[in-house]
């Protein structure tokens, strides 16, 4: 059980790293890179935009393969902990259509829910209490994935209605609660940090699609008895 | 439900199939117990490597672009 949970978890992982790395070469890197131009003191006039993924690659191969590697590891992190939530339910109900469900599930807690206090931010954007944003990020994926969880199963149990509420109280939590200040908020605002954040959206729901369809494809139950 | 044994070899059988009965309960629990333990086990790894790979201050220049990527607050 373990071993096939890690095996599907490796290839969640790696798909989903190789899947996003596209996304992000064609989007998203290039918006870090326009964001560290400025961010250095450089004249939006006078930048000349990476062309491709394959630009963005020769620019500085080792810093590609270090985010595709960091992809990756995210993406064996999350595959693991969603394998595991997927496996402990029922087994017939797996496979790579509710794998999707999963996926989606998974961009809704760790993506869509902290960007709703905390929006992506490109390199650039001035921050201060570290710890008090990780905390609420804490706060607020856990809560939502549980949250999640209580809403999408609770039918299955007697108490559903009351199952129910507490999953809402649970996904409203942190954004009642709050994030914290932005302190003297982002450097770069605007169009470049709109455009960040959408991207960083958009490119976590390709990554978190790819990750629950593998999973729930090398996961779904064999035919065999 | 079974009949009363009325000879041995009734008896026997009841015996027999009571015993079966059992360990398949048995196996079953065993079964999910596994699963459970697996589980728990998968979901601390992936926790700790989330950590590692979206926190963890030694790997930061190295991670910096993905971490950007997937908005952990790391800086």
């Amino acid at each position: 059980m373990l071993k096939r949970l890690t095996l599907a978890a490796f290839a969640a992982g790696l798909s989903a790293g190789i899947a996003v790395l596209l996304v992000q070469g064609l989007w998203l890197l290039p918006l870090i890179d326009l964001a560290e131009f400025l961010e250095s003191g450089g004249d939006l006039n006078a930048y000349a935009p990476p062309q491709g993924l394959f630009a963005i690659a020769l620019m500085d191969p080792d810093r590609l393969l270090g985010t595709f590697t960091f992809d990756t590891l995210t993406g064996v992190a999350f595959a693991l902990m969603v394998g595991a939530a997927m496996s402990v339910g029922v087994r017939g109900d797996i496979d790579w259509k509710s794998g999707l469900m999963w996926g989606l599930g998974g961009w809704a807690a760790f993506s869509l829910a902290p960007a709703i206090g905390q929006p992506p931010t490109p390199p650039g954007a001035a921050f201060v209490d570290l710890e008090a944003r990780q905390i609420w990020w804490w706060l607020t994926v856990s809560t939502t994935a549980a949250g999640l969880a209580l809403v999408v199963f609770g039918h299955r149990h007697q108490y559903k209605l009351g199952l129910w509420a507490l999953g809402a109280v649970l996904l409203v939590l942190p954004h009642a609660v709050g994030a914290p200040g932005d302190g003297d908020g982002p450097l770069l605002a605007g169009d470049l940090a709109r455009d960040f954040a959408a991207a960083s959206i958009f490119s976590a729901l390709v990554f978190w699609l790819v990750l629950g369809g593998v999973l729930g494809l090398m996961l779904r139950p064999s035919r065999k008895p | 439900m079974a009949e009363i044994p009325t000879n041995k070899s009734q008896a026997k059988s009841l015996a027999k199939s009571l015993a079966m009965a059992a360990l398949s309960q048995d196996s079953i629990t065993s079964e999910r117990a596994s699963v459970v333990l697996s589980a728990v086990f998968a979901f601390s790894l992936g926790l700790g490597l989330l950590t590692m790979a979206g926190f963890a201050q030694s790997a930061h220049d190295v991670a910096h672009d993905s971490r950007h990527a997937f908005s952990f607050p790391c800086h």
